[in-house]
């Protein structure tokens, strides 16, 4: 970044000494403002930056703040630092800033002006003026325009931007030799130094421009130079329109349609996480329906691993882990009841606003009082004592007041996750400083969080807080665990001098029964404490301590709104939050969970990443994002819409095989971006492919042939399930850390121990051969080895063999030592083969 | 996928032809890694690399400088080592008091006393990136950047060339950390096992799946069958070649290359313990030493960050060497939980030191014992160093973190050993005079590590990473 950061400011050196870059000088640089000119000269320079200058400790002994955003306080550290040293009034060039930036003292940083330069005058002008500050209200800058801010460009030619700032006084300014330009695909564009940008590929870019630390952005399209005239594409629907449209300007063809087979296993495994069963394919392939994929796009959206799906999905984003606050909850039943929480209202596709809204607002009591409550919280214990399956209480409560009862749920910290989660948002730099990558401000996030300051997750149980019933089991729970434990003990003692099995039997089923006892009466009391509540009147604020201070705010404040909010009292902040964000014209809200379905579907978001939604990070196609947030919030939140309208698209159904016109394409969808599927999905293809079922330990609540995508939460690799523990370990899965906000911890790229895994595991090699297993059945099944090669081709790529590989197959099952070491060793190719790992 | 499919292995071929041909293939032009092949693998360029390795032991948390190499017993009384000094078979140097062992191999080695890693006191993620990316360079790790250049495996053993020890690479079962803390394991291998922007292929290699990943490593089926398994592969996948027309595979495609290298070169073998000696295992052990209930009791008192503390140094070093035999460039043995506040979370400098004090200083001496019997002194050079020091102890025995000065001790590698470099101040807490710092320290490993004049002439390698590994100025009292 620094070394980057060098050749861009030496460059614009070079660049600002040669005759064409004259016009640059209209500014104003004889009367040097200090916020307008100066400082935004710094950020231009690197100067302030977290690298340099702009780190929260200074380098050596100089601070500025990051990006300049506090001109005041950057004056005074020039005029106070190191005993003032750095400036000399009397002679400026002989100013420690100036000696060091031209490098005649030595400076960590390099030469960052030259003496001759028109940055150096400037500055020593505005020394020899007596360092004055100008007048920061009237320097707002409200306005930043850039011309052209669309710029359709070909490859190697090039365009000079100019950005005006218009200032809070009134006055514009061409500010064009303060910015610093960076643009967002440097294969398809690049910024030459300054504000000249270079188009190299075909593609679409846009131009992050930085005033100091306001920013603005411009588009560069770059298209295809001639090639045969674009062709007649017919799209399905309005994502097709827009993504067309695209490539017709950008003059990249888009692939073909991919073929039927394909489209079967693409919409299985990215819908339901499943692979096509032979049969299904052989229907699917046969039918003529002219509406069969349209058809069967409803049927795999209404199948149980549409909600296992999704349900995983969720359990990322909304970080289910975590729920030992108060040593009252179990990981493994918290996390499965989180689970199935959010895989039933997925089932019943209830309106994602809805959804969220009984995650956001969730409370434990749901206005029930607290004796109902607590029986609640009763039963919950016994299921967890019981250490078996059947969790079934939770699944049918109206909110997921899990969410709010892991650690770290409430106050800044759970601010930040709901921002990410519901909104796409990434604020976490702004707890201590203004986000450098984008708009939001210590105080937006401060004001925000308020929302969140009044309520209470789990904690430990108070005996003030409950009725008198509740508080004196809480006070005699202890008591009566030991003496049922006391109990249990005695029969253990009994047992031994037994010599009767079937007593036993008996006296051990009733003491581990007097332990399960034992647990529950013991653990109910302790969830007392887990209550979710709005605490009314409440009035704790959100401060934030950093090594740049201590900052709070006393007010309530929605993200990019002005106005303040001071809800009542007695009224629940979040339910404030709730109404904002489901209100049609938030700008966040579906935009975030339709670019993340969009994201799911084709590998990456219309923005990219997609949980950084920020005029920082452009979309590639805005309208297209614009047009299917409506149509869902239009659609009253309706998910399954939202998935059928991007599953119908041809742009999904877009061959993986690029032309010759779109091969370089990374961001305009003109073909099927290859990628592995979800680490879950992927074990259970195996799974599937082999006839292998998974085993789990009791205390997981999780019965034998649970897939790999309906399991909850962390497996321990000590546990029986050792060989899904592993798989998870060496292909990866999210840890779900409250600490990583980032959608990119669910990462699918390929690691040596992944492919170590399906090559070698003896787990694999095991489930190849089993006995029982599905090459097993194919074997006793289908007597002709040009059969079986097609059938183990149905199963595991969903596609016939071509007349090439049934016959390279069958050759090489005539050399094996025997037929079913060759259909093992074909199996096993097939596994690993690039067709199988990945979708395609 | 494999290079010799590409030239015309014609898919008509019958078993037993395709046998033939492959297995003068695997015996005469052994496949070489995709990634060896692009940057180490031509002879000509071999030249660039020495033949050393680096072991780096991490003392994770960041222990006081003073007990440990730089016990200042003549400053005032609150810069002194709190555990004292012993002397050492350098005249004139000290060592802090748990440290006799290593005291006496002390002419073995070169301690830096005015290492300086950063100012003021760092968070321990910022630590790591300083001392590991060698200050500010391209935020990559020095392991990761000599597996950018070397190739992420061993041009002929199939060895992991960038590797990391943490102590489940020992003791698979061991469950160590909580979900919270300083020191997870997910933070640790965050930060310790990253490869910045290098890209996952060139992150260490992290044996510590356990006998899971062990057993995995070792090859289930003849080395005939897997042959065959993998050229029937090899040919299904290349009648598929349009699936990856862009390229886009090419790193998944290295990764299963370099897994089935792997396999059948035996590599497991370096990360099996019971294939070595018992009595050298003997020697190194420090599983006796400190009762692992007394850990885990401090553990429990601690119970927020003391918690990845162990008594397997001993072992993770002795893995170490067995890599560095079996081709792996770097190995970063991790040891944890140095980080002494006296908070609750952590322990006080004393207690701290009499728990992971004479481990450490048994392993470190083990390992010197044995790579000096083996004549591998300089080939191998060890560094133990950490994120940073510390400041002067408070009242309690309790520190803060400081990164002005930091430990460093380095033992052969060819360089020269027996000297103690630079000093720090009467204040115990800064350098005197200029400091050395982690850009010296990452140009002195790659000075070991790769003949600079020859690594210049590397094709295919990108110039900031050539950058980094050329531009550096090693510590000169070294060299």
């Amino acid at each position: 970044m620094s070394c980057n950061r060098l050749v861009l400011a030496l460059s614009v050196i070079a660049l600002l000494t040669a005759p064409a870059m004259i016009h640059a000088g209209a500014a104003k640089t004889d009367e040097p403002l200090f916020s307008r000119h100066v400082v935004p000269l710094f950020s231009r320079l690197g100067c302030n930056s977290g690298a340099c200058h702009g780190t929260v400790q200074g380098q050596n002994g100089f601070r500025l703040s990051l990006f300049g955003v506090d001109p005041a306080q950057d004056r005074d550290n020039l005029l106070r630092d190191s005993g003032g040293r750095r400036l000399d009034l009397n002679n400026p060039a002989n100013s420690l800033f100036l000696l060091k930036a031209v490098g005649h003292v030595a400076h960590e940083g390099g030469v960052r002006v030259r003496q001759q330069s028109w940055e150096y005058e400037m500055l020593h002008k505005w020394v020899a003026k007596g360092v004055p500050l100008d007048d920061l209200s009237k320097s707002r800058v409200v306005k930043l325009k850039v011309t052209p801010a669309a710029n359709t460009l070909k490859p190697g030619s090039s365009v000079e931007l100019r950005i005006d700032a218009t200032f809070a006084d009134g006055s514009t300014e061409d500010v064009t030799k303060f910015c610093t330009f960076e643009t967002q695909d440097p294969d398809v564009a690049r910024a030459e130094g300054g504000a000249k940008i270079l188009a190299l590929q075909p593609g679409l870019s846009a131009v992050v421009i930085r005033y100091g630390a306001e920013p603005v952005v411009a588009m560069v399209t770059v298209p295809r130079p001639d090639g045969a005239p674009f062709p007649v594409v017919k799209g399905n629907n309005f994502i097709d329109e827009h993504v067309l449209a695209q490539l017709k300007q950008l003059n990249i063809p888009p692939s073909d349609l991919c073929d039927d087979a394909i489209f079967l296993r693409r919409a299985s495994l990215d819908v339901t996480g499943s692979l096509p069963t032979p049969q299904e394919v052989r229907a699917f392939l046969t039918d003529k329906n002219p509406e069969k994929r349209a058809k069967k796009i409803d049927e795999l959206l209404s199948r149980p691993g549409y909600s296992a799906l999704w349900a995983t999905k969720f359990s990322d984003l909304l970080k289910a882990s975590s729920f030992d606050a108060n040593f009252a909850m179990s990981e493994a039943a918290e996390t499965k009841r989180f689970y199935d929480w959010l895989r039933a209202r997925l089932q019943e596709n209830v309106a994602y606003d809805e959804f969220v809204e009984r995650i956001v607002t969730a409370t434990s009591r749901e206005g029930r009082n607290q004796e109902d409550w607590i029986k609640e919280v009763q039963t919950l214990a016994e299921e967890n004592a019981r250490n078996a399956p059947g969790l079934t209480l939770y699944t049918g409560r109206k909110t997921l007041d899990l969410y709010w009862q892991r650690k770290e749920a409430t106050g800044i910290k759970g601010t930040l996750q709901v921002a990410h989660a519901f909104l796409g948002l990434r604020l976490e730099c702004a707890q201590c400083h203004r986000h450098p990558h984008d708009v939001w401000k210590q105080d937006d996030l401060l004001s925000f969080s308020n929302f969140f300051m009044r309520v209470k997750g789990a904690g430990y149980p108070d005996a003030k807080n409950l009725n008198p019933q509740a508080a004196e089991r809480l006070k005699k729970a202890p008591l009566e665990a030991k003496e049922l434990r006391a109990q249990a003990k005695k029969l253990q003692d009994q047992m031994k001098s037994l010599k009767d099995k079937n007593e036993i039997e008996k006296c051990k089923a009733e003491s581990s029964n007097l332990e399960m006892k034992a647990r529950a009466i013991e653990n109910g009391p302790k969830r007392y404490g887990t209550e979710v509540q709005h605490q009314p009147g409440k009035a704790g604020f959100a401060s934030v301590t950093s090594p740049l201070g201590t900052q709070k705010s006393d007010k309530l404040r929605l993200l990019g709104e002005t106005k303040d909010i001071k809800p009542a009292p007695d009224q629940d902040p979040r339910k404030v939050v709730m109404e904002w964000m489901r209100r049609p014209e938030n700008p966040y809200f579906a935009k975030a969970i339709v670019n993340r379905v969009w994201a799911h579907y084709f590998t990456r978001g219309i923005v990219d990443p997609p949980d950084h939604l920020s005029p920082l990070n452009p979309a590639s196609h805005r309208e297209l994002l614009d047009a299917l947030s409506k149509g869902f919030v239009e659609n009253k939140y309706d998910l399954k819409w939202l998935h059928k309208t991007i599953l119908l698209s041809r742009t999904y159904q877009t061959s993986s095989k690029p032309n010759e016109g779109n091969k370089g394409d990374r961001r305009n969808f003109a073909y099927y971006y290859l990628r592995r599927p979800m680490t879950e999905v992927l074990i259970d293809a195996v799974n599937q492919v082999t006839g292998a079922k998974e085993k789990f330990p009791p205390r997981l609540y999780l019965p034998e042939g649970t897939k790999a995508i309906e399991v909850p939460g962390p497996i321990r690799i000590e546990t029986e399930s050792a060989s899904l523990a592993f798989a998870y370990q060496a292909l990866g899965r999210p840890a779900r850390s409250a600490q990583t906000l980032c959608d990119c911890e669910r990462e699918s790229s390929a690691t040596m121990v992944g492919s170590l895994f399906l090559a070698n595991h003896p787990q694999v090699h095991q489930k190849i051969k089993a006995a029982d297993g599905r090459l097993a059945q194919v074997m006793k099944a289908l007597s002709k080895d040009e059969e079986r090669i097609d059938e183990l081709y149905l199963i595991a790529l969903n596609r016939f063999p071509t007349a090439v590989e049934r016959q390279t197959v069958m050759r090489y099952i005539d050399g094996s030592p025997s037929k079913q070491l060759g259909m093992e060793d074909l199996l096993w190719s097939l596994l690993n083969s690039k067709e199988f790992l990945l979708n395609h | 996928m494999l290079s010799i499919f590409d030239r015309g292995f014609e898919n008509t071929l019958s078993r037993r032809e395709f046998l033939r041909v492959g297995s003068l293939a695997l015996g005469g032009l052994t496949l070489p890694g995709l990634l060896a092949s692009r940057s180490a693998a031509n002879p000509t360029n071999r030249r660039a690399f020495k033949d050393k390795s680096v072991v780096m032991l991490f003392l994770q948390g960041g222990p006081p400088q003073t007990e440990t190499f730089d016990p200042k017993m003549n400053a005032e009384q609150r810069v002194r080592s709190i555990t004292g000094e012993v002397q050492t078979s350098l005249p004139g140097a000290t060592f802090g008091g748990t440290f006799p062992k290593l005291a006496r191999h002390a002419h073995r080695t070169a301690v830096v006393r005015n290492f300086s890693v950063g100012r003021g006191g760092p968070s321990h993620e910022r630590g790591y990136e300083l001392v590991l990316a060698g200050g500010e360079t391209i935020g990559s790790t020095m392991g990761s950047i000599y597996a950018r250049a070397a190739g992420s495996t061993h041009h002929q053993t199939g060895m992991p060339t960038n590797a990391i020890i943490l102590p489940e690479a020992i003791d698979p079962n061991i469950q160590l950390g909580g979900p919270s803390g300083a020191f997870t394991l997910q933070q640790t291998l965050r930060y310790l096992a990253s490869a910045g922007g290098l890209g996952t292929p060139y992150a260490p290699f992290n044996p510590s799946g356990g006998g899971q990943l062990l057993s995995n490593l070792q090859l289930r089926l003849s080395r005939q069958e897997f042959d065959d398994r993998r050229r029937l592969l090899a040919q299904l996948d290349s009648l598929q070649r349009s699936l990856d027309a862009t390229r886009e595979l090419d790193g998944a495609d290295q990764f299963q290359q370099q897994a089935y290298e792997v396999l059948v070169r035996g590599v497991a073998q370096a990360f099996d313990l019971r294939c070595e000696d018992p009595r050298v295992i003997a020697a190194y052990d420090t599983s006796a030493m400190v009762p692992i209930s007394d850990i885990r009791r401090g553990g429990t008192r601690y119970r927020n960050n003391f918690n990845r503390s162990t008594n397997l140094l001993g072992k993770q070093m002795l893995m170490a060497r067995r890599l560095c035999e079996a081709g792996c460039g770097f190995v970063t043995v991790v040891d944890s939980c140095w980080d002494f506040h006296n908070d609750g979370n952590n322990p006080p400098v004393q207690e701290g030191f009499d728990v992971l004090g004479p481990q450490a200083d048994h392993a470190i001496s083990a390992f010197l014992e044995d790579v000096e019997a083996r004549g591998l002194s300089e080939k191998i050079l060890l560094i133990v160093t950490a994120e940073f020091g510390r400041t002067r102890p408070d009242a309690r025995g309790g520190t803060g973190h400081w990164g002005e000065l930091c430990p460093l001790l380095l033992a052969g590698g060819g360089l020269r050993m027996g000297q103690v470099i630079g000093a720090s101040d009467r204040s115990g807490l800064r350098a005197s005079g200029d400091p050395y710092t982690p850009q010296h320290l990452l140009a002195t490993v790659m000075h070991t590590l790769f003949d600079i004049g020859e690594i210049r002439v590397q094709p295919d390698l990108p110039r900031n990473i050539l950058a980094t590994i050329t531009n550096g100025r090693p510590i000169s009292e070294l060299v």
